[in-house]
């Protein structure tokens, strides 16, 4: 009965400790950006209505805005509203007034459904503002050690640059794009050899995986999987190779698609189960070995050497 | 025996020896084997002809396949202007001009390094009918550039 209770004990801890570590996949799933190294070299006091603002320069590719991450010295958020501006300085989300947080700085604060989405086109930067509302709200982290230039403060309506440092504020942006292939589809292959494949999937956030999936031709089997393995490059640009094996090299043919994920859990297909890419694969024809090639070579040049010494000079006119 | 006429519009009769007769026809034959290189090589690469292995390659990324289909093609090319050459070369050759044996030497010293640089770089990539094409080409060149090394004063 003791064992059964220390049993049970563990299992509710192991699944408590489950639940509360976040997997590394959703930890990367978006991206930060920031301009600060995270340490708040000494805080910034502001008076009611005063406001700051970090302008983001933000990926090429589409993104959303997902929240934001705020170093105050204080976890009174009911005073202080947030809201972004756009490059043009126009409103694109609406002012939020976060809800309180509890704990230790620095606060992330999710802005939901309220994140906008930006399109690559239309955006070169934005800008995310703080307004204290009232007295007494917290004072917000500036780093002095970093190259200033981003940061902005509104003191009475005016917009100023903050040449001290950066102030503490980061945004934190959502991949909502799959990735994306380049890929010329292999044609043609000889039975009894296996197949290379390798193409190169862009990611501005960063590919998880690539998984090739193929079958023979006219085949009603499920297409048999094969993971690709990042071979130069990098995650979000980088160039995933893999093979099939030679025992499934026959001249009946090969069917395939492909599949990746990002690291934002978006996946997009390159083809697809009902429309693969087809190989035709031809019968193998006997290559001579390269050593015949090399033994040609040597005989022919010691041929041309003998002929060299053999034959007598021409020295004589023979044309009339 | 040919017949032409010298710069004062007077006949020349020329008696071409056995050798060098035999070497001008030779590179005919080079000719030949470098057009028929030219055209396996093309027809296998698109899967027409299975021989060879440069259809397997010809797939991934699409710059590195824009290039491996360049540098074939060049290769293509350069193998089609050594057959023009070669096919100058022969009517130079039957005529016992200077310039025809100087570029033949040329030439067939290029066909020779290219013969092993192939064998080197990529062995079967062509496939055994090139490589026997290639094989061939090699040795009239490198027996023809003895010869005429030998005999370059006929071409005075």
């Amino acid at each position: 009965m003791k064992k059964q209770r220390i049993f049970l004990f563990f299992t509710i801890v192991c699944l408590g400790l489950l639940l509360l570590v976040p997997s590394n996949k959703a930890a990367y799933s978006w991206d930060i950006l920031a301009y600060d190294d995270g340490a708040a070299d000494q805080y910034l006091t502001p008076v009611q209505n005063d406001s700051v603002a970090v302008r983001f320069s933000p990926p090429t590719d589409i993104f959303k805005i997902s929240g934001m991450i705020l170093y105050l010295n204080s976890s009174n958020l009911a005073n202080v509203r947030v809201w972004i501006l756009n490059s043009s300085m126009n409103i694109i989300m609406d002012p939020y007034i976060p809800s309180i947080i509890f704990g230790l700085p620095p606060y992330h604060i999710d802005f939901g459904d309220l994140g906008p989405i930006m399109l690559p086109n239309n955006v070169s930067a934005f800008y995310i503002v703080i307004q204290w509302m009232s007295a007494g709200a917290p004072d917000i982290g500036v780093d002095t050690s970093t190259h200033a230039g981003q940061s902005y403060r509104n003191i009475s309506g005016t917009w100023q640059s903050y040449s001290v440092g950066n102030i503490m504020i980061r945004a934190q942006v959502e991949d909502i794009n799959p990735p994306a292939f380049d890929h010329v589809p292999l044609q043609f292959a000889i039975a009894g050899e296996s197949i290379s494949l390798s193409m190169e999937v862009d990611d501005e956030f960063g590919v998880d995986s690539v998984t090739l999936y193929y079958r023979n031709s006219g085949s009603n089997s499920s297409f048999a999987p094969v993971s690709l393995a990042l071979s130069g490059g990098t995650a979000k640009a980088g160039i995933w190779y893999g093979s099939i094996p030679s025992v499934n090299v026959t001249l009946l043919g090969l069917e395939y698609y492909l599949w990746a994920t990002d690291l934002g859990g978006n996946s997009r297909y390159y083809r697809n189960a009902t429309l693969p890419y087809t190989i035709t694969v031809l019968e193998a024809v006997p290559e001579i070995p390269v050593y015949i090639g090399i033994i040609a070579i040597v005989i022919l040049s010691v041929a041309a050497l003998v002929l060299v010494f053999i034959l007598p000079k021409y020295e004589g006119e023979d044309t009339k | 025996m040919t017949e032409e006429r010298d710069k004062h519009g007077e006949r020349k009769v020329i008696i071409t020896d056995t050798g060098s007769k035999l070497i001008g026809y030779l590179f005919l034959v080079i000719a030949a084997i470098l057009v028929i290189q030219a055209i396996t090589n093309i027809l296998s690469a698109y899967g027409i002809l299975p021989i060879g292995h440069i259809f397997t390659y010809l797939s991934g990324p699409s710059y590195i396949v824009d290039a491996i289909e360049g540098f074939f093609l060049i290769n293509v090319i350069t193998t089609l202007a050594f057959a023009v050459i070669a096919i100058v070369c022969t009517v130079g050759l039957l005529r016992l001009q200077e310039w025809a044996a100087g570029i033949a030497l040329i030439l067939m010293g290029l066909i020779a390094f290219t013969m092993v640089c192939h064998l080197i770089i990529n062995p079967g990539l062509f496939g055994s009918v090139s490589l026997v094409l290639e094989i061939v080409a090699f040795g009239i060149s490198i027996l023809g550039s003895a010869y005429l090394a030998k005999n370059f004063k006929r071409y005075d």
